[in-house]
């Protein structure tokens, strides 16, 4: 009996070794697979391939400075601090800082990697009087400038999914004292660990248990990397041993150089509004305004007692406690021997400096919608949130902001103030727009496609399809004007009848009617459009034909539908603002069309440039035709349908045109300088009537921005050769005589102006 | 006064007076024609149905060049054309895309950026800017020539392009 309880035991011990033998195997062979796949994976991870996902940035153009320009000194100040210089007071030491005191700025430029050069930074002194720039001097050498750029501004980051922001640092950009720094806070024996330190986690317990909570936590450096790599920072028994695992892989597989660049790139250092930034690079730019390489041994302290809690430690939330936990490190890395006496005193005396923070993170988003949407063919979704791709474009920030306000602030005036003529209890708010471009060269400085980026996305400038009204009517006089097109001439002071006529249209009668639903008569051509006449308009078109109508706005630039029917002349058809804004931009660039430019070039993070874009232009019109509708056109400011602008306060030299659709469902106006035009669009999505002109909803936006960035600029609109006055008389537009009444001086294309006397009308 | 004395100034006031009249207005008007533009033409009067065709020219240069402007531009000129002579198209197209934005009506700095994209063989993009170029010097004529001798250049080149294009 006994023998066989023996035997069943020695039976059962056997089965059991046996059984926990191909356990052992069973537990080997999948740690073996376990410690395959996590090679493969940081292999992959860490290896010289592409590691982090680094969003793309669009930046604006940059701007230019020189001795005669006017400068608002607060608006300057808002753009260094767009830019993250940092204020000091009296004296600039090191890139990115500037003092502006009774009217002298010094400003120390920052190096930037332009896509065709690289700048380095140096300090300036700029002299300013009376708002103009008198002198830029180097600070170094005292050698006179004649201009200087300030860098680009950052539009937006194109995130993925992790929202994670991160410059990329190499370990020999990172000045040593702040890998010191870091090494001697979080893991002092760095060097000398295989991955885990258990000698770092026996104090850590040890400190735990006395202290009676967790204050320590014993993590290497490469386990804070795996955890925030590779790992969930879920608190658990399994991913501790993970964690280990992973880090002793780690070490064996990689040097310990690799494994601090890894770890300077990963660590979290706090957020910038929704995103989290990540890595010490992209950390010095958000707390310090500054490249890593660039930090003194103060900021580098500060960074490194940062990364226990970014939060608690953020300089510019909590700078009493930013400042012990900086002091903190500078003491330790003192007494490590990391810093002389003297650098520590100077460290310990140096103030916490922090560029203002900004709050927005995307400066444009409508314009940066457009940008994606414009290189969506070269680069996918992917590319632009993984490649960290600089994308260069034609913004000026200072005018997008200026003009994102006006908008905003000018619907909600005509909300409160038209709230008796607007639709009542109407779905779907009340939309503005506002574009506005360099005609000369096709750059595109400010684009506000809504209201309100948040609420609707819907870019009404570059999607939505309106109708023109009036603004298409330029086309019409300057296919009049052009001796070229064959027929009969007109000019200016042409008289054409502004009385009731109907014409067959598809089977039906046509009869245009003014605004007013008055006649007026025998009119000029330049009273036609200045004050808007439809009647006159509309004969005008048919006389000269509708087909000139329809190739005129072809060569300007408007590629969407057009059809030569009578009703185009009063813009019956449907173009996009951004059309319309490029149509017209033929008038200030003397028949000059410049295509709309947006990306200027898209380079990689590395500086090669992956794709230049040229200013392309062309001359589409002969300019003294195009210079006799902008010498109309100027008259609509002056006295016409847009005459309300100079009670607005504009009194710049200007021209434009309003627009106002059928049954006041679209309100426009198109205005430019010879430098500068602006497209302003009010209306509602679904065409509900605004029951506004205009000239009562867009022209005070239009207004309101080109005071804001324009100004009451004198430089006139050049007069090409060719062009004379020519004294006429006003009723009939024939050479003037005392007898017909006083003449007036109109434009006329030489060789085109009238041969015959008023009086022949007189019946003289 | 004797009769023919009293006939001779009947017939002064009846033809005489109304020509002298006639003469003064015009006179008068010429002088606030001239008020407009301050530039009047020197193209004779000529009688179209009994009056006078009077003809103002705009002032050639009745736009306001901003000299600082132009100057600062003509300094990032030069450095581009620098760039441009040691064959760094890349770097002086950067340069002269600096000098139009900072001045847009600077003809020299469309020229040299045209001649730049030449350098970089963007043909049709540099005869596009060479019309800005044309068109801002309006009465420079030694610009005038430099701009069509470059366009001449730009297509013989775009021929040569084309025909060694062009299949065997």
């Amino acid at each position: 009996m006994n023998g066989f309880i023996k035997r069943k035991r020695k039976i059962h011990l056997f089965g059991f070794i046996k059984k926990a033998f191909f356990g052992f195997i069973v537990f080997l062979l999948l740690l073996g697979g376990y410690e395959y796949r996590s090679v493969k994976r940081l292999e992959h991870q860490l290896g010289r391939s592409l590691k982090w996902d680094i969003p793309s940035k669009i930046y604006s153009d940059a701007a230019y400075y020189y001795p005669g320009l006017s400068i608002d000194l607060l608006e300057f100040k808002r753009k260094l601090e767009r830019l993250e210089y940092r204020e000091r007071t009296d004296k600039v030491e090191g890139q990115g800082e500037y003092v502006i005191k009774d009217g002298t700025i010094l400003l120390y430029l920052r190096d930037f990697e332009y896509p065709t050069e690289k700048f380095l930074g140096f300090p300036i002194r700029i002299e300013t009087s009376e708002g103009v720039i008198k002198s830029i001097s180097r600070l170094d050498t005292g050698e006179s400038l004649s201009s200087f750029k300030l860098e680009p501004e950052l539009i937006a980051r194109i995130f993925g999914p992790s929202m994670e922001d991160r410059t990329l640092v190499k370990l020999d950009e990172v000045p040593s004292y702040l890998k010191d720094a870091i090494i001697l806070i979080e893991d002092e024996r760095f060097y000398k660990h295989i991955g885990i330190d258990p000698a770092a986690i026996l104090r850590a317990v040890i400190k735990d248990i006395t202290s009676f909570k967790i204050v320590e936590g014993g993590s290497t450096l490469t386990q804070q990397l795996v955890k925030n790599y590779f790992l969930t920072s879920k608190r658990s028994f399994s991913r501790k041993i993970e964690e280990a695992i992973i880090s002793v892989i780690l070490e064996l597989k990689h040097s310990k150089d690799e494994i601090l660049e890894a770890y300077l790139n990963e660590i979290y250092l706090g957020q910038r509004g929704t995103s989290s930034v990540s890595g010490v690079g992209e950390a010095s730019r958000l707390y310090f305004g500054k490249d890593v390489s660039q930090l003194t041994v103060a900021e580098a302290a500060l960074l490194a007692g940062m990364i226990r809690a970014p939060k608690r430690y953020n300089p510019f939330l909590q700078k009493d406690s930013a400042m012990e936990r900086r002091n903190f490190v500078l003491k330790r890395m003192y007494e490590a021997h990391y810093i002389s006496k003297d650098d520590y005193e100077k460290a310990i005396r140096e103030p916490i400096l922090t560029p203002t923070r900004t709050a927005r993170t995307n400066l444009a988003p409508y314009f940066t919608d457009y940008v994606k949407n414009e290189i969506a063919s070269a680069y996918s979704e992917d590319v632009l949130t993984k490649e960290g791709l600089r994308i260069f474009t034609t913004l000026d920030v200072s005018h997008q902001l200026a003009a994102e306000r006006v908008v905003k602030e000018e619907i909600e005036r005509l909300e409160r103030d038209y709230a008796s003529i607007l639709p009542k209890d109407k779905v779907g708010e009340l939309q503005g727009a506002l574009i506005s471009i360099q005609p000369q060269t096709g750059y595109i400085r400010a684009m506000v496609g809504g209201r309100d980026y948040e609420k609707s996305q819907f870019n009404h400038i570059s999607q939505a399809l309106r109708q023109t009204g009036s603004t298409f009517k330029p086309f019409v006089y300057l296919a009049a004007f052009d001796p070229t097109r064959g027929g009969a001439f007109y000019a200016p002071s042409s008289i054409i009848s502004d009385r009731s006529f109907s014409v067959e249209a598809g089977g039906k009668e046509w009869s245009p009617q003014n605004y007013d639903k008055m006649e007026h008569g025998d009119v000029s051509l330049r009273e036609a459009l200045a004050y808007s006449y439809n009647i006159a308009t509309a004969r005008l078109a048919l006389s000269i034909g509708l087909d000139a109508v329809v190739d005129v706005a072809r060569r300007a630039g408007i590629k969407s539908e057009l059809s030569p029917v009578p009703s185009l002349a009063l813009g019956a058809f449907e173009v996009t603002p951004l059309e319309m804004a490029y149509a017209y931009s033929i008038f200030p660039n003397g028949g000059i069309r410049a295509e709309p430019i947006s990306v200027i070039s898209v380079v990689t993070r590395d500086g090669k440039v992956l794709e230049r874009k040229n200013m392309e232009m062309k001359r589409v019109f002969d300019p003294k035709p195009v210079y006799l509708t902008t010498s109309v056109l100027k008259d609509v400011l002056e006295y016409g349908t847009a005459a309300a602008a100079r009670k607005l306060g504009f009194h710049g030299i200007a021209a434009g045109k309003t627009g106002t659709t059928d049954n006041y469902r679209d309100a426009w106006f198109v205005g430019f300088t010879p430098d500068y035009l602006a497209l302003a669009w009010v209306g509602y999505d679904d065409n509900t009537p605004i029951n506004m002109s205009g000239a009562r909803a867009a022209l005070p936006i239009w207004v309101r921005f080109m005071k804001e960035v324009v100004g009451d600029s004198k430089k006139d609109f050049t007069s090409p050769d060719g062009i004379i006055l020519v004294k006429v008389d006003k009723n009939t537009g024939l050479l003037a005589s005392p007898k017909c009444g006083e003449g007036v001086y109109d434009l006329f294309i030489e060789g085109t102006e009238p041969e015959e006397s008023c009086l022949t009308r007189l019946g003289r | 006064m004797s009769y023919k004395i009293r006939k001779i100034v009947a017939l002064f006031l009846v033809f005489a007076a109304p020509l002298l009249l006639v003469s003064c207005a015009r006179t008068w008007d010429g002088k606030r024609g001239g008020r407009v533009s301050g530039h009047a033409s020197g193209r004779g009067p000529g009688d179209k149905g009994g009056v006078q065709k009077e003809i103002l020219r705009p002032s050639e240069t009745n736009y306001a060049m901003n000299l600082p402007a132009r100057n600062a531009s003509m300094a990032v000129v030069e450095d581009g054309k620098k760039l441009l002579d040691k064959g760094e198209c890349e770097q002086a197209l950067g340069k002269f895309h600096d000098a139009v934005l900072i001045d847009n009506s600077n003809g020299v700095a469309y020229y040299y950026l045209a001649k730049t994209h030449v350098c970089l063989k963007n043909y049709s993009t540099a005869l596009g800017i060479l019309d800005k170029a044309a068109s801002l010097f309006a009465n420079l004529p030694q610009w005038i020539e430099a701009v069509e001798l470059l366009k001449k250049d730009i297509e013989e080149k775009m021929a040569d392009t084309s025909n060694t294009s062009k299949p065997l």
